[in-house]
């Protein structure tokens, strides 16, 4: 199985035997039938070790694994920094394949996290006792580990139910809960754990990584194509692996991936159309921005992605004054919540485009 | 020792001749506990194995202490030492037992009290104790003063004359008794429904009508599901009227057991246990009274329903049921009873108004003088009899409670709330001497230091109408500014916005009316718009109604934010009425209008069924609702392919006429009116199962369908599926003049 | 009933008319094996539903044209019954989980379970997954598409899921990530016009091509409602001539009536009647927020630039109240009302600068 680079600048390892039968390829009929294993599961690191690129945690779990205590942990992070893959990893190492069913708990959003879900599987789970040394003898952690995936969209009531059983059972017990954003935890939770923040990956590393997969995959791929990739992705190795992974589909196993099919993947609205809708907002004519608004709807694009990309133009653009930015930058925030919201595209998007004209042409 | 709460009568033959006869208790039997009347004299002579006497019935162990403590402590003395009872105050007692419900219910409560004394007595040898004589008048006095019979049930109309109900009434259940008992019908019993607010004398008036009449009356009253203690149990296997029916331990529903009652009333009759009431000699008919519906029967209806349509089948005897209707909008008597049952059933129905306010004080002033000639009270001023009256809303019995509350003596404390409302009472005697209902909200008006206004002891909670309430908001007045002090003019760059204070508080009167927020504000959205006079200021109000709305959509947040949206669409509207800013501003031009209820909930349900509907009739295509309601029905229309299925084709015909004239006016608005009973609005956001017919009448549109042809055609009348989107036909109602409202 | 939207839908990728690149990938990603979840999306009437149906042909051939409306019931967690109604072949399932409300989780969740895990038992396709397609995926609540991204991955093996939705903004970064997005965008107005031709020259009919491009413009992007004006005119009157009217659905022409009345005079007694004629398009069930726009549509015409940001502005904060509120007319009539208000003053001002 391959694994994360040890960090930037160093060669990629040796590449470890694959046990065999090939993961992601079974028996039938006396013909290895492929089977399609996401890469994203397929290239996840498998050790502590392979994600080199976040050194708190590492440094911490290896502590672990050489014998003293484990905190409760709490991973948080932008998506796709390899949260769920380090505490997995941590895990796998800890109790071994065996008695890995019994002592780890794993709770994820689309489980059932309501108030008497955590009364009653996690209470219980965590009541049971654990044994300091595994069937065959080996010594092994004497606690149990319950794993709270996207601990943020939990109730906070059922959070608060959750504290309880943390702090009772924190002998037999430790939880790690994963979230984006930490703030969304609950107070008396964030206190009784360890924090640790995953940060966004380096463009090397993933690079590095992605050209890695594209080799072991037999994926033809053009430079212009991973840095578009890249900057798609901000820092988000799930999303770029799952787009390469797209794209490749897409071309099929002759052709090659370039740019232009990331782009038509991703969604991305291209730049000449945000450059179109710029040009009319100058001209300070209703009926032109509609047109346009209207055309830039047609094609489908998502409303925030719009709105996403129209920002960093306008950040970046120096014909428009700070004022004015400020403006426009407030207008945004409005109708992205509005977007989020469920209000219709067409409306939101007029709204902040005759705001910016409005802008532009009448404020000085 | 086991207690029944009736007790056996029996004269003390033992007692030596010149001794009188008094009424005692006695403990020496087990279970039949023995009231002695004796004389007093004779009683304090080593009586002690006698147990006290009649007049400790007045005396409560328990009483507060009471600043009238003149008499107490000598009471306590008194309580070990077997009483005397003068031959006057026996008769007297057993003279205001005129109810056979007193007769039963006082001692229960004093049999309890001498079982207490009972013990102590045991403690204390009666010829230790010295024996406190005191003046007859004394004692008397010392008595009422302490009586704990309420006068409700001490003043309990005897006659026919005494009763506060209206005399038409009064006639109506004479002669419906009189006709249904005369007549024996073997099958189809008659079944009566007597209706009413709660204390305005049904159940007196029945009594006193059968008595009267010379009528039974087998009544029910509902079992005590837990079979606790042994009191409890034994108190249930008294209970006579229940004697005759059903076994206590077995654990029946309520359900079972009250048909199982019915029908054995009917057959059978009920036990000869009352021995002085005179009506057991010549009985000429009985009849059923069932005044406590079982409490299952409030959740399920139909249950009762069944039980009765059976009884009429087979039962024979006339049925009568009192039903208590609470002033509030679902009432009772509608849940139970919905007109299509009480057709089905036959049921007669009588409804007894609340009673009137003269009617009440004629009631009170009775009840005063005859307290105030027993030389116990002054009365109270007719002032505070009317105070009394008016805030009873109708109900003698609370009305009654309060005037003994007030009159008690040793609720000296309590004086000053009399005072606070005589001195309200003066400050309104200009206001006319139409005595009515309603709020106690009148009297603060212009009232500065009216902080007790709601604090007078026995008044009713008086609940608004929809009607009142939306009518208070809509009509609103404001105060002057310069009586109620502490109102600021706001600055300068905000002066559009600065209004004289309100003379009420709109979220008070909306609670008032036990409504949901939102629910109120959808009849406040439907009627605000006539009352504004500019664009300008609908818009602003519409804003606000806007902002109402969303507070109170997230079902989470919902809880808290009720109380909210009410002030929001309120006071928004209130606020951008602009002209009514000062106190002095009045409405022109505009006169009384009427109030419609909300047509939302009407037509959303309306949509939800067409919706439901079309996705069953075109399910096979997998659209969208949306695409298939917007594009595709309508298309369907224009295009006429060749449909199939008649449902379909009758759908896109309903779905797809709109009214052709532009001016048409509004149709189908229900006028709000004063008694008008509304629900709680239904769940519109449960999905309509799929299985829910099409809410139009395909016969009808089905003749429509050699039209389909002409439907491009300009019609001028309006098409059928205006008959399906009206909710209902304009009633008429009677003009309701609001007196209060009027400028 | 077969109006020509249905007849001449094509059912293969090599029979689409336009944006034939974009077919030519998704028969390149039928031919790879390696089928991922789809997420489908844009505006309505772009040919979202037909090319799913053609993937799916290419998948499995032309057993999936064999339908079969199913119904299915569930239990929730707290013991309510649900039903919802789902159509299917014998190798994919269709159904919109928006039908049942706010259970859509358990709808979700159960649904997909049980399609999982029955493996196919016919292997002549060679393909070891079913599919099942879920429409109307932006109006999931976020519960839902939680429990829908963890469905997808646990069972990638056995099911492959196609989402179809109008916008992606609702839609969770999570579950985007997971899936392959297809952009359909609407055709441009040309191709509408060929499209139209096509069609007419399959039922025998000429068809003007002022006409056809007059159908084309008013369609706005939609090709659905060009095919559905289309078979109007027809209906309406043929031969067809260059200048005849194209005609609208009725709730459209009495939209247009409503907005004529606002324009006409702005007092609170015309709201009221403003007010009724609303109330009567939403209960034939014209969604509210459609209502709005076509509002704003009408009343548009009728300003003139500086008043046409300011209308815009309120009719996107209304709108938007209208989708986070409950009570629909509430927040239309504020809208109204505020049109009425901006517009009586711009009148007013008009006024006072002609003296």
């Amino acid at each position: 199985m391959q694994a994360f680079l040890k960090g930037p600048g160093g060669a990629p390892p040796a590449k470890k035997p694959a046990p065999a039968p090939a993961p992601g390829t079974s028996k039938k009929d006396g013909k290895p039938v492929k089977k399609h294993i996401p890469w994203v599961e397929k290239y996840r690191p498998r050790t502590v070790d392979d994600v080199a690129h976040q050194d708190e945690v590492v440094a911490v779990l290896r502590k672990t694994l050489e014998g003293s205590d484990l905190p409760n942990l709490l991973f948080y992070g932008p998506p796709g920094t390899g949260k769920t893959s380090t505490i997995l990893a941590a895990a796998r190492a800890l109790y071994g394949h065996d008695l890995y069913k019994d002592r780890v708990l794993e709770l994820n959003a689309s489980d059932e996290r309501g108030i008497s879900v955590v009364r009653e599987k996690v209470k219980k789970f965590s009541q049971l006792t654990a044994s300091a040394t595994r069937p065959d003898g080996k010594p092994c952690p004497p606690y149990k580990i319950i794993i709270l995936d996207e601990a943020d969209s939990m109730t906070s009531p059922a959070q608060a139910a959750l504290r309880r059983t943390m702090e009772k059972e924190t002998k037999t017990t430790r939880f790690c809960l994963i979230c984006n954003y930490v703030t969304r935890i609950i107070e008396p939770i964030t206190s009784r754990c360890a924090k640790f923040r995953f940060k966004p990956l380096g463009v090397g590393v993933m690079s590095e990584r992605l050209k890695h997969i594209c080799q072991e995959e037999n994926v033809k791929i053009e430079e212009e194509a991973i840095q578009t990739l890249m900057q798609i992705s901000e820092g988000d190795m799930r999303k770029a692996v799952m787009f390469l992974q797209s794209a490749s589909r897409l071309c099929g196993q002759d052709g090659s991936v370039n740019s232009q099919i990331i782009r038509d993947i991703t969604g991305v609205v291209p730049e000449d159309l945000l450059d179109e809708v710029l040009k009319v907002c100058r001209s300070d004519s209703y009926e032109k921005l509609d047109a346009t608004v209207k055309k830039v709807i047609r094609e489908g694009y998502a409303g925030s992605q719009i709105l996403s990309q129209f920002h960093d133009k306008l950040v970046a653009m120096e014909e428009v004054s700070d004022k004015q930015k400020s403006v426009i930058c407030e207008k945004m925030a409005l109708v992205d919540k509005c977007l989020l919201d469920g209000a219709d595209e067409y409306l939101q998007l007029m709204a902040l485009f005759s705001t910016v004209m409005h802008q532009m042409c009448h404020a000085e | 020792m086991t207690f029944s709460p009736f007790p056996v009568f029996r004269i003390d033959l033992q007692a030596k001749p010149h001794e009188e006869i008094g009424l005692t208790m006695d403990d020496s039997d087990d279970d039949v506990s023995i009231v002695k009347v004796t004389q007093a004299k004779s009683q304090r002579k080593g009586a002690s194995w006698v147990t006290p006497s009649f007049d400790d019935f007045d005396f409560e162990p328990s009483l507060p202490s009471s600043k009238s403590s003149k008499g107490f402590s000598q009471s306590h003395s008194q309580y070990s030492q077997p009483k005397s009872q003068p031959k006057k105050t026996l008769q007297t007692k057993l003279s205001t037992f005129a109810s056979r419900d007193d007769f039963f219910n006082a001692p229960s409560s004093s049999a309890s009290l001498s079982r207490k004394r009972q013990r102590e007595q045991q403690q204390v040898p009666a010829h230790k104790l010295t024996s406190v004589v005191k003046s007859e008048a004394q004692r008397r006095k010392l008595k009422t003063a302490l009586s704990t019979d309420l006068w409700s049930d001490q003043y309990q109309p005897k006659k026919k004359e005494d009763l506060a109900v209206h005399k038409k009434k009064v006639e109506d259940i004479w002669s419906w008794l009189k006709e249904r008992t005369a007549r024996f019908t073997k099958h189809a019993a008659p079944i009566l429904l007597l209706t009413g607010p709660p204390g305005t004398g049904k159940t007196a008036t029945l009594k006193i009508l059968a008595s009267e009449l010379r009528l039974e009356i087998q009544e029910w009253s509902n079992p005590a599901t837990a079979a606790g203690d042994s009191d409890f149990k034994a108190m249930e296997q008294a209970d006579w009227s229940e004697r005759s029916s059903v076994d206590v331990y077995s654990s029946q529903s309520q359900s079972s057991q009250f048909s199982n009652f019915l029908l054995r009333a009917n057959k059978y009759q009920a036990l000869q246990l009352d021995l002085t009431a005179s009506s057991t000699n010549s009985s000429q008919g009985k009849f059923i009274l069932v005044e406590d519906i079982p409490n299952s029967f409030y959740r399920n209806p139909e249950e009762l329903h069944n039980i009765l349509k059976k009884y009429r089948r087979c039962g024979h005897c006339p049925l009568v049921l009192v039903v208590s209707d609470t002033s509030t909008n679902s009432s009772n008597a509608q849940r139970l009873f919905p007109p299509d049952v009480q057709v089905d059933l036959r049921l007669e129905s009588i409804n007894v108004n609340p009673v009137a306010p003269t009617m009440m004080v004629k009631v009170l002033n009775k009840i005063a003088s005859q307290e105030a000639a027993q030389g116990r009270f002054a009365a109270p001023s007719a002032r505070v009899v009317e105070s009394i009256a008016m805030s009873s809303a109708g109900d003698v019995r609370s009305a009654i409670n309060a005037l003994q509350f007030a009159c008690r003596q040793d609720t000296v404390d309590l004086n000053q709330l009399r005072t606070i409302q005589k001195r309200l009472k003066k400050e309104s005697s200009g206001s006319g001497r139409r005595l009515k209902y309603g709020s106690l909200a009148k009297q603060d008006s212009g009232a500065s230091n009216s902080t007790q206004h709601e604090v007078v002891i026995g008044a009713k909670d008086t609940t608004c109408f929809l009607f009142h309430a939306l009518g208070k908001i809509l009509y609103f007045k404001r105060g002057d500014p310069a009586e109620s002090g502490g109102h600021q003019k706001l600055p300068a760059h905000l002066s559009r916005h600065d209004r004289d204070p309100l003379l009420f508080t709109p979220e008070e009167i909306v609670e008032k009316t036990h409504l949901s927020g939102e629910y109120f504000n959808t009849f406040l959205h439907q009627n605000y718009v006539d009352f504004l006079s500019s664009v300008e200021d609908v818009e602003r109000a519409a804003e606000y109604l806007s902002d109402a709305d969303l507070l109170s959509a997230q079902y989470t947040s919902r809880g808290q934010l009720q109380d909210y949206t009410v002030s929001v669409a309120t006071r928004g509207f209130i606020h951008s009425d602009s002209s009514i800013c000062r106190h002095t501003d009045s409405r022109k031009g505009h006169g009384w209008r009427p109030l419609h209820k909300s047509q939302w909930f009407a037509t959303q349900k309306q949509s939800q069924q067409s919706k439901a509907a079309a996705m069953r009739l075109f399910r096979g295509y997998h659209w969208v609702p949306e695409t298939l309601l917007t594009e595709i029905v309508p298309y369907i229309n224009l295009t006429n392919p060749t449909l199939h299925d008649p449902g379909q084709i009758s759908f896109v015909q309903n779905v797809c006429q709109f009214s052709r004239s532009s001016y048409a006016l509004r149709p189908g608005l229900e006028k709000l009116d004063e008694k008008s009973a509304v629900d709680d609005e239904d769940d519109t956001d449960e999905i309509p199962t799929a299985s829910m017919n099409p809410a139009f009448n395909a016969s009808q549109s089905l003749a429509r369908k050699d039209n389909a042809g002409d439907n491009d055609d300009n019609n001028d009348d309006l098409p059928s599926s205006q008959t399906q989107i009206k909710t209902a036909p304009v009633e008429e109602e009677e003009e309701f003049f609001i007196e209060e409202f009027d400028d | 009933m077969s109006l020509w939207v249905d007849k001449y839908r094509p059912t293969t990728l090599a029979k689409l008319d336009y944006h034939k690149d974009q077919a030519a990938h998704l028969k390149k990603l039928v031919q790879g094996g390696d089928f991922p979840h789809l997420l489908v999306y844009g505006p309505s009437g772009a040919g979202k539903k037909t090319r799913v149906m053609c993937t799916l042909r290419e998948l499995y051939g032309s057993g999936v044209e064999k339908l079969r409306i199913e119904h299915n019931n569930f239990t929730t967690p707290s013991n309510k019954k649900l039903e919802i109604v789902s159509i299917s072949s014998n190798y994919h399932i269709e159904v919109n989980p928006s039908d049942v409300g706010i259970q859509d989780r358990v709808v979700i969740q159960e649904l997909i379970k049980n399609v999982a895990q029955v493996n196919q038992l016919d292997s002549s396709t060679q393909k070891d997954f079913k599919v099942v397609v879920l429409t109307e995926v932006d109006r999931l609540s976020r519960d839902a598409q939680h429990a829908l991204r963890r469905t997808m991955e646990k069972y990638m093996s056995t099911c492959r899921l196609i989402l179809v939705c109008n916008s992606t903004s609702k839609v969770i970064p999570a579950i985007r990530s997971r899936c392959l997005g297809v952009r359909v965008a609407a055709p441009s107005a040309d191709e509408i016009v060929q499209m139209l031709q096509t069609v007419c020259k399959k039922e025998g009919l000429n068809l003007p091509s002022e006409l056809a491009r007059r159908i084309a413009d008013k369609s706005q992007g939609n090709l659905r409602r060009a095919l559905l004006m289309c078979e109007a005119c027809k209906v309406q009157q043929y031969p067809f001539s260059a200048d005849q009217d194209v005609s609208e659905p009725d709730w459209e022409v009495f939209l247009r009536d409503t907005a004529s009345m606002i324009v006409q005079e702005q007092s609170p007694r015309r709201l009221l009647e403003v007010r009724g004629r609303l109330y009567e398009l939403l209960s034939h069930c014209i969604p509210a927020d459609v209502i709005m726009k076509g509002l704003l549509q009408e009343l548009l015409q009728n300003c003139d630039g500086e008043l046409k940001t300011e209308v815009v502005q309120s009719a996107a904060h209304f709108e938007h109240r209208l989708q986070s509120g409950q009570k629909a007319i509430y927040h239309i009539e504020a809208f109204v009302a505020r049109f009425m208000a901006i517009y009586k003053r711009f009148l007013e001002e008009g006024i006072a600068d002609l003296f």
